[in-house]
C-alpha cells in the first residue's frame, strides 16, 4: 500500500466536502491526531534506512533478517527492480541509479543473474533450454552454447536432466538449473532471493555447496537473502538486517560451519536483546 | 443440490478459463443455427444444404473437445486440492462435467437467439418462399441445432470423463505444465510422406476434374475433399513433428534471437496444435470457397439458376464466408490473448534474464502474427495450385466476359482477409500490452 498517495487521496477527499481535520476526525470516530498523521508524510515507512557495505569480488554474502526487515527490498534495489529515492548503488564501477529505464535490461543481462524461491523456470524450455535461452539472450555465438552448458550441468550434476522439463524433475536439480542458468552468463553478482525456501532440508544443502563451490571455482559473488540460520553457516559474511537498518555484520574466519552457526546465533540473540525496552525486562 | 451449487460458484470464478469455451460454442451454435435455418429452406427449395451443418457439427466436436482439454489443464491443481481434502473421483468428476454442460445450456441458448436473429436480420428480406410463420423455422431450426449440440456435448463429455478419470492426483498437479512429447522422434517423416502422397492425389483429382469429360467428374468433385483433408491434417503434423525433432536435436540454429522461445511456444502441445490448425485451416479454405462460389452466383452473366434464387444463393454464400472468417479470427484472438495473459510470467522471467521492454513487445507481435497466419500457409499452397487449374475449366465453362474470374476472386478474397488480418492483429496486439 502506497501510504502517500493513500494520505493525498484522504486529504484531497477531505477538502473537496469542505471538511476540517477535526470534523473528518469527529466522523471517524478517531483523534484528529490520527487523520494528521494519515495525511502528512511523516507516516511513510522507510523500507531500506542508511544502508551500506560492500561486497568483493568472488565472496558469498548473506543478508538476514525476519520477514519485513527490509531485504527483498534491498535486494530489488540492487536488482534495478526498484529504484531508490536516494543514495548510490555501485556494480563494478558502475552506478545503476542512474541508468535509464530503457538501459536497465542491459545492465541486467550483462551484469546479474537471479536466483528465485520459485525457481522460475519457464515450464516449455527443458532444463537445457532454459539454460541456453539466457545464453541467447546474452547473445553468447551459438556453437558456444552446447559445450558451456554440458560444462557447467556436470558440475552441478544435472547432465542427467538436461532433456526433461521443470516438471519432471525434484526441487533441488530445478533449483540448480536455475543457479546454472544465472552463473552461465557470468554476472557481476548473482542475486538469490530465499533459494532454499521452497527446497526440503537435503536438497538446501545440496544448494548452497553448489553456491560454496560456484565462489570457490568459478569466483562468482553472490548475495543471498534468506532468514534462515542454517543457509547463512555457508556464507563468508552476513548483514542483519532489521527494520530496514543493517543492525550488525559477522564476518567467517577459519571456523568451520557448526561453530559460524553457533556464532549467528550468538548474533541475533544479541541484536534481540538491544531490542528489549530496559523497563519491560524491570517491570515485566 | 450441494454440488450444483459448487458447480454454479465455480463457474462463475473461472470465467476467464471459461471464456475461450463460451465464445467458441456461442458463436459455433449461432452459426449452426443459421446454417440449420438456410437447410430448412434450401429443402423447401429443393436443393440440400445440409453439408454445412454437417461440416460445423464436426468442427465444434474438434474444436470443444480441445477447450475441454484446455479448461482440464488450467484447472488441474484445484481439481488435485480437492481429492487430496477427500472429495471422491467420481463426484469430482460429475462437477466439473455438470459446469461445462450448465455452461453449454446457456451457451444453446445464447447461441441460437444470436443465430436465428442474424438470419432475420439478413434473410428475410429475401426469403425465398415467402415463409411468413416464424415460430415454425425457429422451433425447427432449434430442434435440429439441440440435436446437434447434444451429439457434441456427449462426445466431448464422454471424452473428458474417460480422461479424467485416468489422471492420478500426482499426474493432476502437474497437468497444467506437461508438454506432449513425441515417442519415435521419426514420426515426422511418416507425416511428410502421407501429406506429399494425400497432396498429389488431391491436385490428380483437382486435374481430373478439370481435364476429364463431364460425366467423369462427378466421381472426382465426390471425393476431393478426402485427399485434402488428409493432406491437410499431415502437413501440420509434419511441420509441427518436424520442429519438434529439430528442437530436440538442439540444433544450434535454434539458438539465436526468440528462436528457441517461439518454437518451445508453437511445439509444447504439437499434436493439439497440429489439430486445432487444421481444422482453422479447414474453415479458412471453406470461407474462401464460400466467398468464390457467392461471387459468381451475383454475377449477371452466370445463369445457373432462376435469378431470386441464385441472389439468395449468392448472399447466402457471402454471409456465410463473412461468418467463417469472423469465427476464424475471432477464435483465434482470443485463444492468443489467453494464451498471452497466461504466459505473463514467463514474460517476466525474460525481463529478469535481461529481454527489454522493446524486445518483450517485438516477441508477442512474432506470437500473434504466427498464430493468425500459421493456418493460412497450407490455405494458401492449395490455393496456389489449384486455383490455376481449376480457373483452366472454368473458362471452359463460363462465358468469355467472366474468363478468369476465379483469379479475380481469389485476389478479391485475400484482400478482404488481408484488412480483417490486419483489424485483429492490431486489436490483439493492442490489448496484449497489458500482458507485457
Amino acid at each position: 500500500m502506497n501510504q502517500i498517495k493513500t494520505g493525498a487521496f484522504i486529504s484531497n477527499r477531505r477538502k473537496a466536502k469542505g471538511l476540517t481535520q477535526s470534523q473528518l476526525a469527529e466522523k471517524l470516530g478517531i483523534t484528529d491526531k490520527a487523520v494528521s498523521k494519515w495525511e502528512t508524510e511523516s507516516n511513510s515507512i522507510l523500507a531500506v534506512n542508511n544502508v551500506s557495505f560492500q561486497i568483493p569480488q568472488g565472496r558469498f554474502v548473506e543478508i538476514m533478517g525476519a520477514s519485513g526487515s527490509g531485504k527483498t527490498t534491498l535486494l530489488n534495489l540492487i536488482a534495478t527492480i526498484d529504484k531508490p529515492t536516494n543514495g548510490t548503488i555501485q556494480i563494478s564501477g558502475q552506478n545503476i541509479v542512474d541508468i535509464p529505464e530503457e538501459d536497465t535490461a542491459n545492465f541486467r543481462r550483462e551484469h546479474l543473474g537471479f536466483v528465485f524461491q520459485e525457481y522460475n523456470l519457464l515450464e516449455t524450455l527443458t532444463i537445457y533450454e532454459n539454460i541456453a535461452l539466457a545464453l541467447t539472450i546474452k547473445g553468447i555465438s551459438k556453437e558456444n552454447i552446447s559445450p558451456a552448458i554440458w560444462n557447467l550441468s556436470k558440475r552441478l550434476d544435472i547432465s542427467s536432466v538436461l532433456d526433461k522439463f521443470p516438471y519432471e524433475v525434484s526441487g533441488g536439480q530445478r533449483q540448480r538449473c536455475a543457479c546454472a542458468r544465472a552463473i552461465a552468463v557470468k554476472p557481476d553478482i548473482i542475486l538469490a532471493d530465499e533459494p532454499t525456501g521452497a527446497l526440503d532440508s537435503h536438497a538446501a544443502k545440496q544448494l548452497l555447496n553448489t553456491f560454496a563451490m560456484l565462489c570457490r571455482e568459478y569466483n562468482a559473488t553472490i548475495l543471498m537473502v534468506t532468514h534462515d540460520v542454517m543457509a547463512a553457516s555457508y556464507c563468508d559474511r552476513i548483514l542483519f538486517m532489521q527494520d530496514g537498518e543493517i543492525k550488525a555484520t559477522l564476518n567467517r574466519s577459519q571456523e568451520n560451519k557448526q561453530a559460524f552457526f553457533a556464532d549467528i546465533l550468538k548474533k541475533i540473540e544479541w541484536i534481540e536483546g538491544e531490542n528489549y525496552d530496559v523497563f519491560e525486562v524491570v517491570n515485566p | 443440490m450441494m454440488y450444483l451449487k459448487l458447480s454454479i460458484r465455480n463457474a462463475k470464478r473461472s470465467f476467464t478459463n471459461y471464456l475461450l469455451y463460451v465464445v467458441t460454442m456461442t458463436l459455433l451454435l449461432a452459426v449452426m443455427e443459421i446454417s440449420e435455418c438456410i437447410a430448412i429452406i434450401g429443402q423447401l427449395a429443393d436443393f440440400q444444404a445440409i453439408s454445412l451443418p454437417l461440416l460445423i457439427t464436426v468442427i465444434q466436436v474438434i474444436l470443444v473437445e480441445y477447450i475441454d482439454t484446455f479448461m482440464l489443464k488450467q484447472r488441474a491443481k484445484e481439481f488435485a486440492s480437492y481429492l487430496l481434502l477427500g472429495m471422491e473421483k467420481k463426484k469430482l468428476t460429475n462437477l466439473f462435467l455438470c459446469e461445462i454442460l450448465l455452461i453449454g445450456l446457456f451457451c444453446f441458448l445464447a447461441g441460437t437467439t444470436i443465430g436465428f436473429a442474424v438470419y432475420g436480420l439478413f434473410f428475410f428480406r429475401v426469403a425465398l418462399h415467402g415463409i411468413k410463420f416464424l415460430g415454425f423455422l425457429y422451433g425447427k431450426s432449434m430442434f435440429y441445432t439441440l440435436c446437434c449440440f447434444c451429439f457434441i456435448e456427449i462426445v466431448c463429455v464422454f471424452h473428458l470423463k474417460q480422461r479424467f478419470n485416468k489422471l492420478q492426483i500426482r499426474e493432476l498437479i502437474c497437468e497444467k505444465n506437461r508438454n506432449e512429447n513425441m515417442k519415435n522422434k521419426d514420426n515426422w517423416k511418416k507425416w511428410a510422406v502421407v501429406f506429399i502422397t494425400g497432396f498429389v492425389c488431391m491436385i490428380g483429382f483437382v486435374c481430373g476434374i478439370v481435364f476429364l469429360p463431364e460425366n467423369c467428374i462427378v466421381y472426382t468433385v465426390s471425393v476431393v475433399a478426402i485427399p485434402l483433408i488428409i493432406s491437410v491434417f499431415a502437413f501440420y503434423k509434419w511441420i509441427l513433428g518436424c520442429l519438434y525433432a529439430h528442437r530436440k536435436m538442439k540444433s544450434v540454429n535454434i539458438y539465436q534471437k526468440n528462436r528457441l522461445y517461439i518454437m518451445a511456444y508453437l511445439t509444447s502441445n504439437f499434436k493439439t496444435t497440429a489439430i486445432i490448425n487444421a481444422v482453422f485451416c479447414m474453415c479458412f479454405l471453406f470461407s474462401a470457397s464460400s466467398f468464390i462460389t457467392g461471387m459468381l452466383m451475383l454475377q449477371p452473366e452466370f445463369q445457373l439458376f432462376d435469378k431470386a434464387s441464385q441472389q439468395w444463393m449468392g448472399t447466402a454464400q457471402i454471409s456465410i464466408c463473412i461468418v467463417f472468417t469472423i469465427i476464424y479470427f475471432s477464435i483465434l484472438s482470443l485463444q492468443q490473448l489467453i494464451e498471452l495473459r497466461q504466459d505473463s510470467k514467463n514474460k517476466k522471467i525474460l525481463r529478469y534474464i535481461g529481454k527489454s521492454s522493446p524486445q518483450i513487445a517485438s516477441l508477442v507481435k512474432q506470437q500473434i502474427i504466427i498464430k493468425l497466419t500459421m493456418p493460412m500457409t497450407m490455405a494458401l499452397l492449395i490455393f496456389l495450385f489449384c486455383v490455376p487449374l481449376l480457373n483452366i475449366k472454368l473458362n471452359v465453362i463460363l462465358p468469355a466476359a467472366l474468363h478468369n474470374v476465379l483469379f479475380k476472386f481469389t485476389g478479391e478474397f485475400f484482400l478482404c482477409t488481408l484488412c480483417f488480418y490486419l483489424c485483429y492483429f492490431l486489436i490483439v496486439n493492442a490489448m496484449s500490452k497489458q500482458y507485457i
